[in-house]
């Protein structure tokens, strides 16, 4: 009877154990595929227009690219709205009307929350935060329509979202290679197809375990041995001949064993 | 009646001619070489009076497989050769994409501009082609009406003029490791990894002739030696006195490659063949006579 009592509480225990350790990975689970909210949604008044004239004067306007305040503009985070980046656009064109002509406003706007904008981030994209990386993810979508909404601006909208997207492309195809099982983790298959969508492809990267699987699934037998052949050192061959060799010797020893045996119970 | 008899047969003759011949001769020279250990497998291409073109097929087109697009496409043409052209994303034809930056006839395939490949191919529609190296930043386009413009595919504003003109002039475009440019070696000795090569070399001869060679590298080697290995052999065999660039082709998980003798039969020299057969191809390019 005290036995039976023991296997009870045993087994108890055993499946209160178990019924915690399912719900830590369910919660686990449910926090890590979270996608984060789409920045566009801030509440940044896109009515509302950068004061450039705080930062610049008429004096200005053969030198906008130098003296184009950059950061207190990327402070602002003004930029993550396409309708608030399209009137600051506007604003600075009013007050160097003459280098919407040649560009010059154009050129200082995009190097500000381009290049600027990505040293202020560099520190962050060199570790694998897949947040942060949604956030630039959805941010360089949402450009994408800025340029279908504003077709003036058309090129500028085009060329920031090609920007990021192809910089986040090459970070993720980066991370992957540094660890090759990120293309199972569900935010980086996420970010992945989203950014196959617009023409961004990531390629995936293969361990060679991954490699053997996939040439035996394909039948790609002749290959698989090629291949294996060409990257193993002098040492290794001489190691696979001397098994393979030794494995031959083995069998036909056996064999011949169990004939010999045959033959001499018959005699 | 004997003129008839005359303009007859050689009528015939030139009927035959066309009938059975794939592309001139003295066109297309194959030889087989050494250097260094490594058996090299050369199939030289001449530029005179430009009848040797080339073809992409960058990427399936909807349903199309890269197979089924080039059988429907090369319907009356010469065909050279074709090989396995550049890097894909994964060893499988079915699904694979371009591994790197890629419009295939304007049609944007992969907007992704590799950091480690500096070589970009662009293919004309008109069958000519022309390497640059992104580094140098100055990529030459010109334009349907005869405007030129020279552009830094690097900066994501000039990268759009350049998506923009490719969907206009309906160019084919691809990014690769570029291995030599202007005669200047462009590969590190960085990576180890051995494997058999296939490069596209473009050059002049000694008398000024343009000309393409596709060369085997047989020998398992790595990128920096198979190239080295090349140059070498060009300078001291004067194949080339002046090399504009070469480029590496994807002889690995996708390694197609067939020739075409000039009476159209396939070439069965050793060296002249892929281990794989033109139905795993991702992705294609393909010489043809006119």
């Amino acid at each position: 009877m005290k036995k039976y009592k023991i296997f009870f509480w045993v087994f108890l225990i055993w499946n209160v154990i178990f019924i915690f350790i399912l719900l830590y990975f369910v919660f686990v689970s449910n926090q890590n595929d979270n996608i984060p909210v789409n920045p566009i949604l801030s509440n940044i008044p896109a009515q509302d227009t950068f004061d450039f004239k705080n930062y610049l004067t008429s004096a200005d306007s053969e030198n906008v690219a130098n003296k184009f305040p950059y950061k207190a503009y990327l402070k602002t985070e003004r930029y993550k709205d396409p309708a608030a980046l399209k009137n600051d656009l506007d604003g600075l064109d009013m007050i160097f009307p003459m280098n919407k002509e040649s560009g010059d406003n154009l050129s200082a706007m995009f190097n500000a929350i381009t290049d600027t904008l990505f040293l202020n981030k560099k520190e962050k994209l060199t570790q694998y935060q897949p947040d942060d990386l949604i956030k630039i993810l959805q941010w360089g979508e949402a450009l994408k329509y800025g340029a279908v909404y504003d077709s003036n601006n058309k090129l500028f909208f085009n060329a920031v979202s090609d920007y990021w997207l192809n910089l986040l492309s090459q970070k993720l195809n980066e991370f992957s290679k540094k660890t090759p099982d990120l293309k199972y983790a569900y935010k980086f298959r996420y970010m992945k197809s989203r950014l196959e969508e617009g023409s961004y492809i990531i390629a995936s990267v293969v361990t060679p375990l991954e490699k053997i699987g996939l040439n035996i699934n394909q039948n790609k037998w002749g290959h698989l041995f090629q291949a294996s052949w060409n990257q193993t050192s002098s040492i290794q061959k001489i190691g696979f001949i001397i098994f393979i060799l030794l494995t031959a010797f083995c069998y036909i020893y056996v064999f011949f064993s169990l004939i010999i045996k045959k033959k001499m119970k018959n005699t | 009646m004997i003129k008839r008899t005359v303009y007859f047969l050689f009528s015939i003759i030139l009927l035959a001619q066309n009938t059975y011949s794939q592309y001139g001769n003295g066109y297309v020279n194959m030889q087989t070489d050494h250097i260094n250990g490594d058996k090299l497998t050369l199939l030289n291409l001449s530029g005179k009076g430009s009848r040797i073109k080339v073809k992409y097929f960058a990427y399936k087109d909807g349903g199309t497989s890269v197979y089924q697009r080039f059988l429907n496409w090369k319907i009356g043409k010469n065909i050279i050769c074709y090989s396995s052209g550049a890097y894909i994303d994964f060893c499988d034809a079915i699904i694979a994409k371009p591994a790197a930056f890629c419009i295939d006839n304007g049609n944007v395939i992969n907007n992704v501009l590799a950091a480690d490949l500096d070589g970009l191919i662009i293919i004309y529609p008109t069958g000519n082609m022309q390497a640059y190296s992104i580094k140098e930043a100055a990529i030459d386009i010109v334009y349907k009406e005869g405007t030129r413009k020279k552009i830094n595919i690097k900066n994501a504003l000039e990268k759009q003029f350049f998506i923009e003109w490719a969907k206009k002039t309906g160019a084919t475009v691809f990014q690769t490791h570029l291995l030599c440019y202007k005669n200047q070696l462009a590969v590190s000795a960085v990576s180890k990894k051995t494997s058999n090569r296939r490069f596209i070399v473009s050059g002049k001869d000694g008398n000024g002739n343009a000309r393409q060679i596709i060369i085997n590298s047989l020998s398992q080697l790595t990128l920096f030696d198979a190239t080295s290995n090349v140059i070498n052999y060009l300078k001291t065999s004067s194949l080339l006195s002046d090399i504009s660039f070469i480029f590496n082709l994807d002889p690995g998980c996708q390694d197609v490659y067939r020739v075409y003798n000039s009476d159209g039969k396939i070439c069965t020299l050793s060296g002249f063949n892929g281990s794989y057969q033109i139905e795993k191809a991702a992705n294609l390019i393909v010489y043809y006579y006119e």
